[in-house]
């Protein structure tokens, strides 16, 4: 066993390193990611853009999924089985349809034709050059806002499942005498959630919270097959037009990397903290 | 032993109580049982008699199958509005103390006076440190209650059903989650509140405690009240012979 994994490793570092005939240009890559312009400030590049939109998709979906998660997981703790049922429909059809058929179905539902994303645009634009400028930092492009926000709720709505789980897991162990306590006080339904079981419930889940949101990250390249430009839909294009294909994508192969890595050590230094 | 106070009106008036448990066991059977205002009253009995769940019956953890408990004469049982605006009148110690965990040890005292009462942050403050200071945890307002040892904890979550200025307290086997060191200072803070007129239910297994710390003794056993009296009566003769054994047990 041992002895074919090494026979196939070094198979494969010979293929790369010696019968490999590919002419690496790594020198063009960097001013993709960051780059100065004329005036010498610097300035994201393709794929440094990528990222960003990448990162502010991500930060959307996960807030709503998050806002979601928790209405599911309390929907299906609460009294209503109207509810209860509703709920669980929602978490099992999210967790049972591909996230990008989940996204094409927002897609052309929400961004096609449920909602009058160019007013928006055009109301945003009337509100002038300051809030424009904010929306599109927050956001996308005006013109892109179509697309930006089915793919943040098909996201959402995808890892809401998710986060349901996990509020659900954590509300249903929370301690019962943290309840009776609470209640005992005269504290009422909504203040018991609020003020003893939901802050303890953050509290201990916030590192799967976090894991969550390093995977909504990951999740989020599927939005490139509806051409907006996050990382991977920005690598596709880098690659179509200058040809590096290997260095395009092992860069950005590494941009993922190396920001989930650091976001992960971040999450667990803020833990122990 | 307390004197004087043995005349107030009735502050809780349990009339023929019955709890079946809906695996069919049946908790509680036709208690009846009235605790007077400023009366302390000990309840003592073997694992499974019934104590816990009399006090979750009263306070409304649980609700009752049959009968009626009345609160300073008010009918609380079929009163879903009364009972639930009554909830803060009957301040609840438990066993495992369930403090908190994610507040100060002050946040734990005022959270309810302020949400529930509605009071002003510095006034349930201020009463809040008074009621620290009774405990003798002035200095503990700002700790993590998981920081301090469990007779602490235990005189916190005290200190956090007093500051509700409930009726009555009651106490469900306050110190028997404590290491034995622990105890008496508990127990020594539940002293003070009986001698200076609080009235109260009290669960426990200190026989020493039950013998001279209450104006009342009941001894429970299989959900019903089988003696009731003043306790160095029930110490030193008691009537009957489910009380003789339990006494033969919990002495030698
Ligand atoms: N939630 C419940 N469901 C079913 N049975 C219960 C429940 N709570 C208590 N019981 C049963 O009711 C009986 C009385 O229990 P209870 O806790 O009131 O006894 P106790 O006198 O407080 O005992 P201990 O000294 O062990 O605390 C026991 O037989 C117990 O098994
Ligand atoms: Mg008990």
């Amino acid at each position: 066993m041992l002895v074919f994994l090494a026979a196939a490793l070094g198979w494969l570092a010979w293929r790369v390193l010696v019968d490999f005939k590919y002419d690496w240009q790594w020198a063009d890559i960097p001013q993709y990611i960051l780059h100065r312009d004329s005036g010498g400030r610097f300035q994201l590049g393709t794929l440094g853009q990528g990222l960003a939109l990448t990162l502010r998709l991500s930060v959307w979906a996960s807030a709503l999924g998050l806002a979601l998660g928790l209405g599911l997981a309390l929907a299906r703790l609460g009294a209503s089985l109207y509810l209860r049922l509703a709920a669980r429909s929602l978490v099992e059809l999210s967790r049972n349809i591909p996230p990008l058929v989940l996204l094409l179905v927002a897609f052309y539902f929400f961004g096609a034709q449920a909602l009058p994303w160019p007013r928006l645009a055009a109301f945003i634009r009337d509100c002038g050059p300051g809030v424009q400028w904010l929306a599109e930092a927050a956001t996308v492009r005006l013109g892109d806002l179509d697309v930006f926000f089915p793919a943040v709720a098909a996201l959402a709505i995808y890892e809401a499942a998710y986060f349901s789980e996990i509020f659900r897991g954590a509300i249903q162990a929370a301690d019962r005498g943290q309840w009776e306590a609470a209640w005992c006080l005269g504290l009422s339904r909504l203040q018991q959630y609020r003020l003893i079981v939901l802050p303890q419930v953050f509290r201990k889940t916030a590192p799967q919270l976090a894991g969550q949101f390093i995977s909504t990250l990951k999740e989020s390249s599927v939005v490139s097959v509806l051409s907006l430009a996050e990382l991977t839909y920005s690598s596709m294009k880098l690659a179509a037009t200058i040809h590096h294909l290997f260095e395009i994508w092992l860069t950005a192969a590494a941009m993922y990397f190396i920001f989930n890595f650091l976001l992960s050590l971040l999450f667990a230094r803020l833990e122990r903290a | 032993m307390k004197s004087g106070k043995q005349n107030g009106g009735a502050c809780i008036e349990l009339r023929d109580i019955s709890k079946t448990f809906p695996g069919g066991h049946q908790a509680l059977k036709k208690v009846s049982l009235t605790v007077r205002r400023g009366q302390t009253v000990l309840v003592i009995g073997p694992s499974g008699s019934g104590k816990s769940t009399l006090l979750r019956c009263i306070c409304g953890l649980e609700e009752v199958d049959s009968g009626s408990i009345r609160l300073d004469g008010r009918e609380l049982t079929g009163q879903p509005g009364l009972r639930d605006r009554m909830r803060p009148e009957l301040g609840m110690v438990f066993q495992a103390f369930n403090l908190f965990p994610h507040l100060s040890v002050l946040e734990n005292l005022t959270l309810a006076p302020i949400r529930v009462r509605g009071r002003k942050k510095a006034e349930a403050e201020s009463l809040a440190r008074e009621l620290l200071l009774k405990v003798g945890l002035a200095d503990k307002a700002g700790a993590r209650p998981a920081q301090r040892s469990g007779g602490q904890q235990q005189r916190v979550a005290l200190a956090r059903a007093l500051a509700m200025n409930p009726k009555v307290m009651l106490f469900d086997e306050p110190t028997s989650a404590l290491d034995p060191e622990m105890i008496g200072e508990v127990l020594a803070v539940m002293r003070d509140l009986a001698d200076e007129g609080s009235t109260m239910l009290v669960v426990t297994h200190e026989i020493g405690f039950a013998r001279e710390a209450g104006d009342e003794l009941i001894f429970m056993d299989e959900g019903e009240i089988v003696e009731q009296g003043r306790a160095p009566d029930f110490f030193e003769r008691p009537r009957t012979e489910r009380a003789r054994l339990f006494l033969d047990k919990i002495l030698y």
